[in-house]
């Protein structure tokens, strides 16, 4: 039994829109364990995260938690789940409570849940603190978040999703917003959560980069346009992608090569407005350099290849296989 | 401390500068009040020179035939000392007596109105953020779109035809009834009410459209924060989220704005106080600038222009409570 798994899922804003923010997507996250998804810009990421914790109700489709169905859920169940996923948000600036100290802001989940006793709460807030690497004193405590600075209040941040003791936090471009030199501590510190709490995450995020090193030796999905093209095991897919669209984002990934990096044709998509997207047929058949007729006929579905590792085309073969140079990124 | 201590000192300092220039305006406008009070005497053939500039003394205590500079010295010489000279329209009557009568009555009516009016205003502003895409919301927002837009003395023209002169409901002027006896009686206060009732309605009609609107668009952006979904993915129930996480940071813009309200309604309160025939500080403004009763007018520039300033100075100190990030150490 998945501790989340989101199937079949459609949803979109406007409903007298044709369009579908997410088209059919199925994904499925097990205890202590990692599901990147990568995508561009509005390409439905953060809906799906938000869909995940629960914030949005997708149009058609089932959130399961632990097996039961989150939209049936109620009382305790209901409680365990609010508590259970938990999300972490991109810009570190506007995720924190301006009005709030550092001390409210953990305490209010604390409080809502009935964490611990009102004597412990100074105690326990602390100890997330010390958990998210920052210094637990009273002064820090007391402090808002504007005389923080930008990895700190991510850090805060963290520590925010974790107080509830959750099973699966939703990373929404957790790092994208730091630093370079932040981001792999921030990472790491994800890492290490896992490690010792056994929490899973669903890493949402744009940058292979920050995947590869996340998510080694866990999978990846990539959604394009609403539809999950391809999904498979960290290493096989950066290796070797089995879709046009995985495949031109790898070769987008610079190497700090510049051997590598001039040897290889960089893949030039065409710029797509949304209102340009087939009515049939594959939904990157526009910019796919290897589409034929097949492809803007029919769908292509979601099949596997070898185990576990699914892509959304008819061909998949055509792909060229010289990805080894762009896996020399990091 | 220090900081308010600063703070306030910048306040006083404020207040002293428009004095200044309001004095200086005064007497170097041509045919300055000084010298038109001092040929209207002369001309009266009543009384000779000395006894008109005696006259002119006496009612600006200043002794206008000192240069300029002197006779500044000398106003604000006399207004440390509580004194702004005497009123020519009330004669016999200093001006300090004149607006200390008026100036509550402004205070009751514009504070009452105020906080009526923002408290109505901030509550239906946040309702209306919430359901804003129900028709009944879009339907409270036009209306208090039009209502803000309603200049407040044809509001008061249209309620003291209806509500004072056809129906009798409320009397048509006056801070209270000739019949009662001023002090802290039952009837006293009965009456009180009843006449500040309408100037306070037609602040409140005029205001709360504008507080709706200011508070509907602060909520609209308070809610899109993602401290806002952090709050509702820990569970927190939504009343206490609309309280304390939305509410709460929608509201500091309009704590500004309230502050700078309290200052210019005091002001502002000119066409109420005159329709009405409200005895405030906007009624005897209006009688000064119509008798030319410049010491009057000046007095009553002082209390409006210090209204603005101190309510600017609570602002800040109310802001600095509700916003950490003014907060100084």
């Amino acid at each position: 039994m998945s501790l989340l798994s989101l199937d079949h899922i459609r949803h979109r804003y406007d409903k007298k829109s044709s369009q579908n923010v997410l088209n059919n997507v199925s994904v499925s996250i097990e205890q202590n364990d990692i599901l990147a998804l990568v995508g561009e810009s509005g390409c439905g990421k953060t809906t799906l995260g938000k869909i995940a914790v629960g914030l949005v109700k997708p149009s058609e489709g089932v959130v399961s938690f632990k097996g039961s169905d989150i939209s049936g859920l109620k009382g305790s169940g209901y409680h365990n789940y609010r508590r259970g996923v938990q999300l972490v948000h991109q810009d570190p600036y506007a995720s924190l409570n301006p009005t709030q100290s550092i001390y409210e802001t953990l305490s209010a989940g604390l409080i809502r849940h009935k964490l611990c006793s009102r004597r412990d709460r100074r105690d326990r807030v602390k100890d997330f603190l010390k958990t998210v690497g920052l210094d637990p004193t009273d002064d820090f405590l007391h402090r808002y978040p504007h005389q923080l600075s930008g990895g700190q209040r991510q850090r805060v941040g963290v520590a925010r999703a974790l107080v509830v003791q959750p099973q699966l936090i939703v990373a929404d471009e957790a790092v994208s917003m730091l630093d370079v030199s932040m981001r792999v501590s921030i990472l790491d510190l994800l890492l290490q959560l896992k490690e010792d709490r056994g929490l899973s995450y669903l890493f949402i995020t744009h940058d292979f980069g920050v995947v590869r090193y996340f998510a080694e030796g866990y999978r990846i999905g990539v959604l394009y346009f609403g539809a999950l093209v391809e999904e498979g095991s960290c290493a096989e897919l950066i290796e070797r992608p089995l879709h046009p669209y995985t495949y031109t984002l790898l070769s987008a990934v610079p190497i700090p090569d510049p051997r590598w990096n001039r040897s290889r044709t960089p893949v030039v998509l065409r710029n797509l407005d949304d209102t340009a997207m087939p009515a049939q047929g594959c939904p990157f058949v526009q910019r796919c350099p290897f589409s034929d007729q097949h492809c803007r006929e029919e769908t292509p579905p979601l099949r596997s290849f070898d185990g576990q590792h699914k892509s959304a085309c008819f061909h998949p073969d055509r792909i060229p296989s010289n990805l080894r140079s762009a896996s020399y990124a990091t | 401390m220090a900081y308010i201590a600063r703070r306030f000192g910048v306040s006083l300092f404020i207040i002293y500068v428009v004095i200044t220039i309001s004095f200086f305006l005064i007497r170097l406008m041509p045919g300055n009040a000084v010298d038109f009070l001092y040929f209207q005497l002369l001309a009266s053939h009543t009384v000779s020179p000395q006894q008109a500039l005696q006259q002119v003394q006496s009612l600006y205590g200043v002794n206008m035939k000192e240069p300029l500079l002197l006779q500044y010295v000398q106003y604000i010489w006399n207004m440390i000392h509580g004194s702004l000279g005497n009123s020519i329209l009330y004669p016999g009557t200093s001006v300090l007596h004149i607006l200390m009568n008026a100036l509550p009555w402004t205070i009751l009516i514009v504070s009452t109105s105020l906080i009526i009016s923002f408290f109505i205003g901030i509550s239906i502003g946040t309702l209306i953020a919430y359901f804003r895409k129900s028709k009944f919301a879009v339907l409270v927002s036009t209306i208090m779109t039009v209502l803000s837009a309603i200049p407040n003395y044809i509001v008061a023209i249209i309620l003291l035809y209806l509500l004072a002169d056809i129906h009798h409901i409320f009397p048509t002027g006056g801070a209270y009834s000739p019949e009662v006896a001023p002090g802290w009686n039952i009837p006293f206060l009965f009456s009180v009410a009843r006449h500040a009732a309408l100037p306070v309605i037609v602040f409140i009609i005029t205001q709360v459209g504008g507080w709706s609107l200011g508070m509907k668009s602060s909520v609209v952006s308070a809610l899109g924060e993602e401290y806002i979904t952090s709050a509702h993915s820990h569970g927190i129930g939504s009343r206490r989220i609309i309280q304390s996480y939305v509410g709460r940071n929608a509201i500091l813009p309009l704590v500004t704005s309230l502050g700078l309200s309290i200052g210019f309604m005091v002001g502002g309160s000119v066409f109420i106080e005159t329709l009405f025939n409200y005895p405030g500080i906007g009624f005897f403004l209006i009688t000064a600038v119509n008798g030319r009763d410049y010491p009057l007018m000046m007095g009553a520039f002082i209390i409006v222009t210090s209204a603005v300033v101190l309510a600017n100075f609570l602002t800040d100190l109310i802001n600095q409570r509700l916003d950490p990030r003014t907060m100084q150490k």
